[in-house]
């Protein structure tokens, strides 16, 4: 019987790896999610050494007599209207651009999740009340109301971070919540309270493990919406101020000089761009790992 | 009389990620005017995908057919989609499993009949309408012309089988395939959906496929059966040596697991098994010998194990009763692997 | 199908209930006298006990909320701190910019989503679909205001085809208006366009996979027809719920595209009223844009309710 039942019974993957492994696992086997880890190590890296890598000098100290210079061997991405290189400020900016992305998003986490996990786990009027102030939240264009919000905090990259941590809390909370709902009706959730676990033990131990996936997931998405947000507060002038290198500053800069310089707006946008691209490509590729309706919507196609 | 349609060594296999999955490996059968032949097995056995490919209705990007389906004088296989659009319907008409999902949710049941009628002819909205409401009324819905205003989701399981009957009868075929027609509706409501067809293949003269998994639902309507097994053929026969004189383990085991039986002589008593243990192979490895050797109660071991068993008459006497197995009922009645 | 809208339209009245509120809390939140900060080095006694009174900051908080939703009810959304005029005539004067362009953005969205969407889900895993996937990936991470200086640079400096800034009145110049339009409706198109290629694909191949097309195919229907009536009208469904939320994103959220262009629409209203801390124009922009919105999600729902029969049914059983 045992070359018949090899035959039978499909290959089956060992059972006890941990699942971070299998996950990690798959996305090494996507091509894209491969450059996009790449690409972002590379930012992290440049945003803890730029200013071991570039003299300090080139980043902060004006220099008039350099000032426009297009790229060359000496100024790889030219020089702006200061005289200070481009590519070292276009280096320093990842450190402001992954720093505001980061807390920004960390807040909308932490705030969104708690909402979603009482909202989800708690329903009635509690479900109620949190997620219409969510949908409140969620009703403004998301720019305007952080704008609004430095309208009333005051510019600056710390009240940007703010801003935008609370523009991107309905996000999490809406997506936490749905998966709390998902799971809380789950055997071994019900198991758990009639076995006289209480609510925040259950929350803990059982809930929150069960909704890590679309939250990981979001996670990624929302750093890029959060660099471009910051970007954009920082373009506008209501971000980081002058004379941090910030990639959203240098491009508003570099657009009075557009005809001259082109170089002054290219190359922060460039690093605005494809940081966010590779945020964006991390999130899909983990999307279609962690999200086993995805993932077998996309065999699907195959079969 | 010459078959109207006629399948010869038909084969399809699927392009998958896992490789090369083999779901119909060379089936042979005739469908003569008028007649109805049952096709048989358990689901992934491949019927259903026979007949998605006789119409060339699977996904042209990773499915590979070969073999050869000749309709009316004209084969099927190979040919462009244009050639087939002009069978689909006309030709030979579709009846599927679920008639919720097989009906489009967001269009009224008239335009989903008014489609098919032209599909094929040229002809007023009006008359189109007339046709419609006429086809409702021919598959039992009581007031067709209201009816052709309604979504599917506003029908009962059964009106929805009926307007998908409707749907295959606007071309008037020549062969309606109904792909287990009545599997997802409740008993009383088969047996009306049974008897509608029955009644509308006598009025239009049309063959009757059945593909089917119960054998229970073929003994009333079909003139010949044929028992599928991992995509080959494994036991064909008229209805009543079939249940008579189920040749194939495979045939006999289906036969056991039905719950009532018309005829309650026939192999039940004598046949050990009741219930089949295991599940039909993967058709990515397929076994190299007999596919149904893991689940056989009866195997020979050598050469069931290493052989595919040809498509045989069970008896010298019985011509058109074929098996493929090694195993003949009359040799031996008890199972060789009890012995 | 009554009771489903009678319910949309009670949760969409609470929410725009609490939107009032936060919009009404933002000249409450801002630190110190707003009327005395919006005038800045123009102070002067008369104009800031003029605008005092009308703005009723000496009644209760709960008061003026109520004094300023009753008038914002009647169309009355105070006067600008700056120039004096109302804010409602201030944004009226701004809409025809606003929907010129958030038109113009879906129109370029839709055109660049639909066909590529669809020819990707029809061909998957070909050159098309690559193509697809990766640029509506850049499309997506693209900054609005990069892509709209590069377009500048490019069309309007090296080539000079178009102008790079301004808006002009269609009935004026339908020529300078379009001129005035492309490039900005362009900028704001690629985003949602990107995000709607993304969805016409999934949601095409979803209703490829459908049995009811199957059981299309089977009727002898040709493919064309397939396609259109068993396809695309059932991924339209879901396409209108997800190309309704871009449209109101784009007549609210082009704040960044307008500032670019120096167009002058209600993003470019709001955004100065910020930088000019007039807070009055800041909330009647602010209120606005939630309000269409919602409006824009509440007629989505609806309609989406008419697009599939299945939606009016299931919620009144």
């Amino acid at each position: 019987m045992s070359i018949e039942e090899s035959a039978e019974t499909p290959p089956v993957t060992r059972q006890h790896r941990p699942r971070w492994l299998e996950t990690l696992t798959l996305l090494a086997r996507n091509p894209l999610a491969i450059a996009a880890v790449v690409v972002l190590a590379g930012l992290v890296f440049a945003a803890l050494l730029a200013e071991s890598i570039v003299p300090r000098d080139d980043i902060f100290t004006p220099d008039i007599a350099n000032r426009l210079q297009a790229p060359s061997g000496e100024h790889w991405f030219g020089t702006d209207e200061l005289g200070r290189d481009v590519f070292a400020r276009v280096l320093a900016g990842a450190e402001v651009s992954l720093r505001v992305g980061a807390v920004a998003v960390g807040i909308s986490l932490t705030a969104g999740v708690v909402v979603g996990l009482l909202a989800g786990y708690f329903g009635r009027w509690v479900d109620d009340t949190l997620m219409r102030v969510m949908d409140v939240l969620f009703a403004f264009p998301a720019l305007l109301m952080a704008i609004a919000v430095l309208a009333i905090l005051g510019a600056g990259s710390t009240n940007a971070m703010i801003a935008i941590g609370i523009v991107y809390t309905p996000i999490f909370a809406r997506i936490t919540r749905a998966s709390v709902l998902s799971v809380r009706e789950e055997v071994y959730v019900r198991a758990a309270r009639s076995a006289g676990a209480g609510n925040v033990r259950i929350i803990v131990r059982h809930v929150l493990p069960n909704v890590t996936a679309p939250i990981i997931v979001q996670t990624s998405i929302s750093l890029a919406f959060a660099i471009l947000s910051e970007a954009a507060l920082s373009f506008v002038g209501l971000g980081t101020q002058p004379p941090d290198p910030s990639w959203g500053r240098m491009l508003s800069e570099g657009r009075g000089f557009i005809e001259q310089a082109w170089w002054m707006a290219v190359f922060p946008g460039a690093a605005i761009f494809v940081t966010v691209l590779a945020f964006n490509v991390l999130g899909d590729a983990l999307r279609d790992v962690l999200d086993p309706r995805q993932r077998s919507a996309m065999k699907g196609v195959g079969a | 009389m010459s078959p109207v349609l006629s399948v010869r060594d038909l084969r399809v296999a699927f392009r998958t990620g896992g490789g090369l999955a083999r779901v119909v490996n060379g089936v042979d059968f005739d469908v003569e005017p008028g007649e109805t032949l049952a096709i048989v097995g358990e689901s992934g056995s491949g019927k259903s995908v026979t007949s998605l490919a006789v119409l060339g209705l699977l996904p042209q990007a990773v499915t590979e057919v070969h073999g050869s389906a000749v309709f009316d004088g004209d084969e099927l296989i190979g040919r462009s989609e244009e050639h087939l659009r002009r069978v689909r319907g006309a030709g030979i008409g579709m009846v599927f499993q679920d008639p919720m999902t097989s009906l489009n949710p967001v269009l009224t049941v008239g335009r989903q009949i008014a489609e098919a009628l032209q599909a094929h002819e040229k002809a007023s909205d009006r008359a189109v309408r007339t046709r419609a409401a006429e086809l409702l009324g021919e598959v039992g819905i009581p007031d067709p012309q209201g009816r052709l205003r309604a979504y599917p989701h506003q029908l009962s399981g059964g009106m929805r089988q009926r307007v998908m009957i409707a749907i295959a009868l606007a071309g008037n075929p020549q062969v309606l395939i109904a792909d287990e027609a009545t599997t997802a509706l409740d008993v009383t409501v088969q047996a009306q959906i049974l008897e509608l067809i029955e009644r509308l293949q006598g009025e239009h003269g049309m063959a009757v496929v059945w593909i089917t998994h119960d054998l229970g639902v073929v003994a009333g309507i079909a003139d010949h059966v044929i028992v599928m097994y991992a995509g080959r053929c494994v036991e064909e026969a008229a209805v009543d040596d079939l249940y008579s004189r189920p040749s194939h383990p495979y045939t006999r085991g289906l036969l056991s697991s039905l719950p009532l039986l018309d005829d309650p002589r026939s192999a039940r008593e004598r046949d050990p098994l009741t219930t089949m243990p295991g599940l039909p192979p993967d058709p990515v490895a397929l076994p190299e010998g007999c596919a149904f050797y893991p689940r056989c109660a009866y195997r020979l071991d050598d050469r069931c194990k290493t052989e595919v068993p040809p498509l045989a008459p069970v008896a010298a006497a019985a011509e058109n009763h074929r098996a493929a197995t090694f195993y003949r009922i009359d040799a031996a009645d008890e199972p060789e692997g009890q012995r | 199908m009554t009771g489903y809208v009678l319910r949309r339209l009670w949760q969409s009245a609470v929410v725009l209930l609490g939107v009032s509120v936060l919009v009404f809390a933002i000249m409450q939140l801002v630190p110190g006298d707003p009327i005395r900060l919006a005038l800045g080095t123009r102070f002067d006694p008369d104009t800031y006990e003029a605008l005092r009174a009308r703005s009723g900051l000496d009644d209760s908080v709960p008061v003026q909320y109520v004094n300023w939703i009753t008038s914002a009810l009647t169309g009355d959304l105070g006067v600008s701190f700056r120039s004096g005029e109302t804010v409602t005539s201030l944004i009226i004067e701004r809409l025809p910019a606003t929907l010129s362009l958030a038109g113009g953005a879906i129109l370029v969205a839709i055109l660049i989503a639909v066909p590529l969407g669809t020819l990707s889900a029809l061909r998957p895993r070909s050159p098309v679909d690559w193509f697809a996937t990766l640029s509506s990936q850049a499309g997506l991470s693209v900054p609005d205001f990069w892509l709209g200086i590069m377009f500048i640079l490019i069309f309007a400096g090296t080539l000079g085809w178009l102008p790079s800034a301004g808006y002009t009145p269609l009935f004026e110049d339908p020529l300078g208006w379009a001129q005035h339009l492309l490039l900005p409706a362009v900028t704001a198109g690629v985003g949602s366009g990107s995000i709607l290629t993304r969805f016409v694909r999934s949601s095409v191949l979803e209703a490829i996979g459908q049995d009811h097309v199957r059981t299309a195919r089977a009727k002898g229907m040709r493919a064309g027809d397939v396609l259109r009536w068993h396809v695309l009208r059932n991924a339209l469904v879901p396409f209108v719920t997800v190309g309704g939320v871009q449209l109101a994103y784009l007549l609210s959220g082009v704040v960044i595209v307008e500032y670019v262009f120096a167009y002058q629409g209600l993003g470019q209203l709001a955004f100065q009223a910020v930088q000019s801390r007039d807070y009055p124009v800041l909330q009647g922009a602010v209120l606005l844009f939630a309000v269409i919105f919602l409006v824009i999600n509440l007629i989505v729902d609806l309609t989406y309710a008419r697009l599939d029969p299945r939606i009016s049914y299931r919620s009144s059983r």
